[in-house]
């Protein structure tokens, strides 16, 4: 569940750039279409989340274009918290 | 990473460094530290599939110091390169890039001022071939080279969905410099991009200095006297991309400008030149047929007449009287202070 909590107050913070009379978010919600995140905040996202969770599901378990719902999300996490991949690439990280 | 590359004729022809050459030195700069030690090539990124991924360019951003214009460095002259580049997660990256003569760009990152001409790029990786939409993705372990994390988003994500919405980096601008209906511009095979191929980012440079040009030159009655135009000299430009173009569209450029009077200063030996006058422009750039945003920048240059050129300098002065307006706003300027160091870099750890 904390995993969860973090995942959609993540996307909340992101989609909020966009609307920001958005309350929450659902499972069910599609990232693209329902919540309007380009490119760009997709990017933000899966940054903010390698940060805040250490981990990194996209570069050996799951594409980022696989991902279409906040659901589809919290799965990709949930699998690699089980599985973990440690977020590697940055550098020094504070 | 520091470079000292000699400039030959592929980097600037018959001419001195320019604005295009540059970008594209520090593309491959770029190239090359995101590959350091991997083994790899640009072109041998991929993601956990295999699909080649490519840093897609979102933001540029070029600050030159008036009395260091890039045409100070010649052809077959030694320049000096630094680039540093930071991620945000494991898609986006910061970079800074500053040039100089070899003595002046020293090895720490941190002692670079915009006292040399200085180079903020931002990009995201993108899965190559998507032109419809760009498709963001993880390269896959072991093709990037490990490099200095920022803990928060660069401050150029925030401005770029801004400029995305508001489809300009002034909406409400209104200069005395602007003509009805758009400059085109033909993407032509060969000179601005590669059969079949997107342009490289730095040829929208030349797009905007062709609209720039047509503007002043053949568009704005009075025009300016084309000896005038050729007197421009890059102060900073800022451009936001968006899509691209390939060979056979056109590129429409909506531009509009203006000039503000500046404080008379001499440049170069024995007061060889003088600056008349500062010219302001807002571009946005659309594919012709689509109507789709390909770009939008904002740009300042410095209008420097050689002293001996008497009639150019009246010239100026008219244009000036016809055009000028006192003094330029903090709006479209706002440049760092000169010597201030480069980094306003948020989270870097």
């Amino acid at each position: 569940m904390e995993l969860e909590r973090a995942i959609h107050e993540a996307v909340l913070e992101v989609a909020r750039q966009r609307r920001d009379d958005l309350k929450a978010v659902a499972e069910d919600q599609r990232l693209t279409e329902d919540l309007g995140l380009g490119s760009l905040d997709l990017a933000q996202l899966v940054a903010m989340l390698e940060i805040r969770l250490g981990l990194d599901p996209f570069s050996t378990q799951t594409s980022v274009a696989a991902v279409r719902t906040v659901g589809d999300l919290c799965a990709a996490y949930r699998r690699c918290h089980a599985a973990p991949v440690r977020a590697a690439a940055g550098g020094s990280r504070s | 990473m520091i470079e000292t590359v000699e400039l030959t004729l592929s980097h600037v022809g018959l001419g001195d460094l320019n604005e295009f050459a540059l970008l594209n030195l520090f593309a491959s700069l770029q190239a090359r530290v995101l590959t350091a030690g991997t083994g790899k090539t640009l072109s041998e990124i991929a993601d956990k599939d295999g699909r080649g991924l490519y840093p897609a360019y979102y933001r540029t951003h070029l600050r030159v110091p008036a009395n260091r214009p890039l045409a100070r460095h010649q052809l077959w002259r030694p320049l000096r390169i630094g680039l540093e580049v930071r991620t945000f997660g494991r898609m986006l990256l910061e970079s800074t890039c500053v040039a100089g003569f070899p003595e002046e760009v020293a090895e720490d990152p941190e002692q670079w001022t915009d006292s040399l001409p200085i180079l903020d790029g931002s990009n995201m990786f993108i899965v190559e071939g998507e032109d419809e939409e760009q498709q963001v993705a993880v390269p896959a372990a072991g093709c990037v080279a490990r490099l200095p994390s920022l803990t928060a988003p660069p401050e150029s994500m925030d401005r770029f969905r801004r400029v995305r919405t508001e489809g300009s980096l002034d909406p409400g601008f209104d200069g005395p410099l602007r003509c009805e209906g758009s400059i085109p511009y033909p993407i032509v095979a060969g000179r601005d991009a590669a059969p079949g191929r997107n342009m490289v980012f730095s040829r929208f440079v030349e797009i905007m200095d062709h609209a720039e040009w047509t503007l002043l030159a053949e568009r704005v009655r009075p025009g300016f006297p084309t000896a005038l135009v050729a007197c421009r000299q890059l102060l900073e430009r800022e451009t936001f991309y968006f899509g691209n173009c390939r060979s056979g569209e056109v590129v429409e450029a909506e531009i509009r400008g203006r000039l503000v009077v500046g404080p008379p200063e001499f440049h170069g030996p024995a007061t060889a030149a003088i600056s008349v006058g500062i010219l302001s422009f807002f571009l946005e750039l659309y594919q012709r047929g689509s109507n789709m945003l390909l770009a939008a920048a904002r740009v300042r240059k410095l209008l420097k007449v050689p002293t001996a050129r008497q009639s150019l300098l009246r010239d100026a002065e008219r244009l000036l009287f016809q055009y000028g307006a006192e003094e330029e706003a903090a709006a479209d300027s706002d440049p760092p202070s000169e010597g201030s160091p480069h980094g306003a870099r948020t989270g870097d750890s």
